[in-house]
């Protein structure tokens, strides 16, 4: 729970050199590229990262949700031990919904437009086996749990007649029927408002404390990630570049692409700049391996030694990096928030 | 004439009283009002549903008002004819939040960008090449991009482009829906520079609509809060950051992430679709952590507070 430095034993789930890879005009794009990670039970992982850095198709490949013509290119995914991605779609099955749950970022799109919620809600507590009386109680409780208040009432609703926030607790509840030992939630407060978020938020805190959640969480927000997760594992160009415990990482970054990161999010407290950071140029669509640090052309601690091959994730100190900067040289990031 | 000018300066470019929308038979803004100097950047922020679109939209002639007044420069904009609009639209310009949207995929950029220079005859024809390199330029792009298609574009370039558009005409104002929200952090950052830049160089207003605050107080000079069509507190971006005085900027506030390890942020009284706006009393009692009987009695007047401040709330400063 506190810093990265599970024990293997303990891996609730464990990711080694995932490969994920899209056909294109000028060739197979690597969208994930040798990802490798760790999650412990009761752990909340936060993947972050801007777009196309690969964080959501590492989790649909996670689950073997990967919309065709994209794929999964290689990679183990062990589930308490035992290579799910070895066994097919057969493997996966008995996982997903059952041990393994998803909250995506827009609901409305999860949820069937034709089903009212309470009968998408018991038909999944139904499939977990539940008689037609226990299913409903039991859709009754969780949405109560999540949050929306009258369930009883909104049990009988459309999809449609309830607000952002109130279908991704309705997802939420209907993810944790199956009373799930790992939940992946991709993007999952991004499209509500910011009330909403913070009551959703402090929700999954809740189940992952009480109920030893496991979290793998996919956001772009640095900030959300800084407040929800244990350990937080950056991505850039379909790999971590650097990954630690959230504490260790927003106080002191020790890679260049975290650290301008932080620096170009204008802050909500302390003294505002007249300028914001940036960081120029745009990340590479990579099709080939790369064949120096992919951060390199952009980089401002950039040596001629980055051009020349790339570094490896390498471990020290509980935390982890892809970078050859001497870690002095990255300064101390000031306390911000 | 040389009084006129100098009662210019002082007047605000846009006053905006009690301007009121309705979407049909339910009102979307119930009587907003503020001023906009030259050259200030004024922040609309409020959840979804606040109505500060809406309230964008007014002010740029895409919705019609139902009443109350909107004066840009001394014109009034509310019940204005089309024929009225036609020398404001180059003194007001309108940039939205998805640019992929708002450009014509069928026009190279160049074409995109020469566009209002045609349609307002600012610039006669053959200087439109030149004027056109020139706001490229303005914005940080490279001239080869004028021969580019939308589609061939990053979404940042996307937005400066809409920028440089925006820009042909030489506005006064620029309405800002949302101008970084669907852009990622570090692309963010060069936008928000940018426009910072723009502003400086021009003299430029700004109605800068956002969700994000740190957002907002990176560019804005002065903060309107809405909360379901209404003005419930205006102040300099500084002290409302620091000092929030209504309720609900409060809850804003609280409820924004922080990057800083462990802190949750916090949902203070009912979130968002969690209760309704209500309809007697102070809106936003049924949401309010503090609300007392007297807000359900009687709506708190937007009442001014000292230091450029307004509140609309009977009990500023106080509770969480």
């Amino acid at each position: 729970m506190s810093a990265g430095s599970a024990p293997a034993a303990s891996s609730l789930l464990e990711v080694q050199d995932l490969s994920v890879r899209f056909p294109g005009e000028a060739g197979e794009l690597r969208a994930v590229d040798g990802l490798s990670f760790r999650l412990a039970r009761g752990e909340v992982l936060g993947l972050v990262g801007e777009s196309g850095c690969g964080k959501s198709a590492a989790a649909l490949a996670l689950v073997d949700l990967v919309a065709p013509p994209g794929r999964r290119a290689g990679g183990r995914i062990l589930w308490e031990g035992v290579d799910v991605a070895a066994e097919g779609a057969r493997g996966f099955r008995a996982l997903r919904g059952r041990r393994i749950a998803m909250v995506f970022q827009d609901p409305m799109t999860s949820l069937n437009p034709y089903l009212r919620v309470g009968e998408q809600l018991a038909e999944a507590a139904r499939l977990r086996g539940a008689g037609r009386r226990a299913a409903r109680a039991r859709a009754e409780e969780l949405l109560e749990r999540v949050g929306i208040g009258d369930a009883a009432r909104q049990l009988r609703a459309w999809p449609h007649e309830l607000s952002g926030g109130q279908r991704q607790r309705a997802m939420l509840a209907m993810a944790l029927l199956g009373e799930p030992e790992l939940l992946v939630a991709d993007e999952p407060t991004t499209a509500l408002d910011v009330t909403t978020q913070a009551r959703i938020l402090a929700l999954l805190r809740e189940l992952q404390r009480e109920r030893g959640l496991a979290v793998l969480f996919i956001t772009h927000d640095l900030a959300v990630a800084a407040g929800l997760c244990d350990r937080v594992a950056v991505m850039y160009a379909g790999r971590i570049v650097e990954e630690a415990s959230a504490a260790a990482l927003f106080t002191r970054p020790l890679h260049p692409y975290t650290e301008a990161l932080l620096a170009c999010s204008p802050p909500m407290d302390g003294p505002r700049g007249a300028r914001l950071r940036s960081i120029e140029g745009l990340p590479p669509r990579l099709l080939a391996a790369a064949r120096a640090c992919t951060f390199a052309p952009r980089c401002p601690r950039a040596r001629p030694a980055c051009h020349e091959g790339e570094p490896l994730l390498e471990e020290r100190g509980g935390r982890s990096r892809r970078c050859i900067a001497p870690e002095a040289e990255l300064a101390e990031a000031a306390p911000r928030g | 004439m040389a009084e006129a000018i100098r009662h210019d300066r002082v007047s605000p470019l846009l006053a905006v009283r009690d301007l009121r929308v309705d979407y049909g038979t339910r009102r979307a803004l119930h009587g907003v009002g503020f001023d906009l100097a030259r050259g200030e950047t004024l922040a609309l922020v409020g959840e979804s549903g606040s109505g500060k679109s809406t309230l964008a939209r007014a002010l740029a002639g895409l919705l019609p008002a139902s009443g109350g007044s909107a004066r840009f420069d001394g014109v009034e904009l509310v019940g204005l004819r089309p024929r009225g609009w036609r020398p404001l639209r180059r003194r007001l310009q309108l940039v939205f939040q998805d640019p992929s949207s708002s450009l014509d995929p069928r026009l190279r950029v160049g074409t995109i960008v020469a566009e209002p220079l045609a349609i307002h005859r600012s610039v006669p024809r053959p200087r439109r090449g030149a004027k056109v390199a020139e706001l490229l330029a303005q914005v940080g792009l490279a001239q080869g991009l004028a021969a580019r298609w939308p589609h061939q574009l990053s979404g940042g370039e996307r937005q400066r482009v809409a920028l440089a558009r925006a820009l042909a005409t030489e506005p006064e104002l620029l309405i800002l829906d949302e101008p970084v929200s669907s852009l990622d952090v570090s692309v963010q950052a060069q936008i928000l520079n940018l426009l910072a830049s723009l502003r400086e160089a021009r003299g430029l207003g700004y109605l800068l609509i956002a969700h994000h605050l740190g957002v907002v107080r990176q560019l804005a000079d002065r903060v309107a809060v809405l909360f379901a069509g209404r003005l419930v507190e205006e102040a300099p971006g500084d002290l409302l950051f620091a000092t929030p005085l209504h309720p609900y900027t409060r809850a804003l506030l609280a409820a924004a992430p922080r990057p800083v390890a462990g802190q949750l942020p916090r949902a203070l009284g009912a979130a968002a679709g969690e209760a309704p706006a209500a309809a007697e009393g102070c809106a936003y009692r049924l949401r309010c952590p503090i609300a007392a009987e007297r807000c359900a009695r009687e709506v708190p007047a937007l009442r001014e507070l000292g230091a450029g401040r307004r509140a609309a709330c009977h009990y500023p400063g106080e509770g969480p």
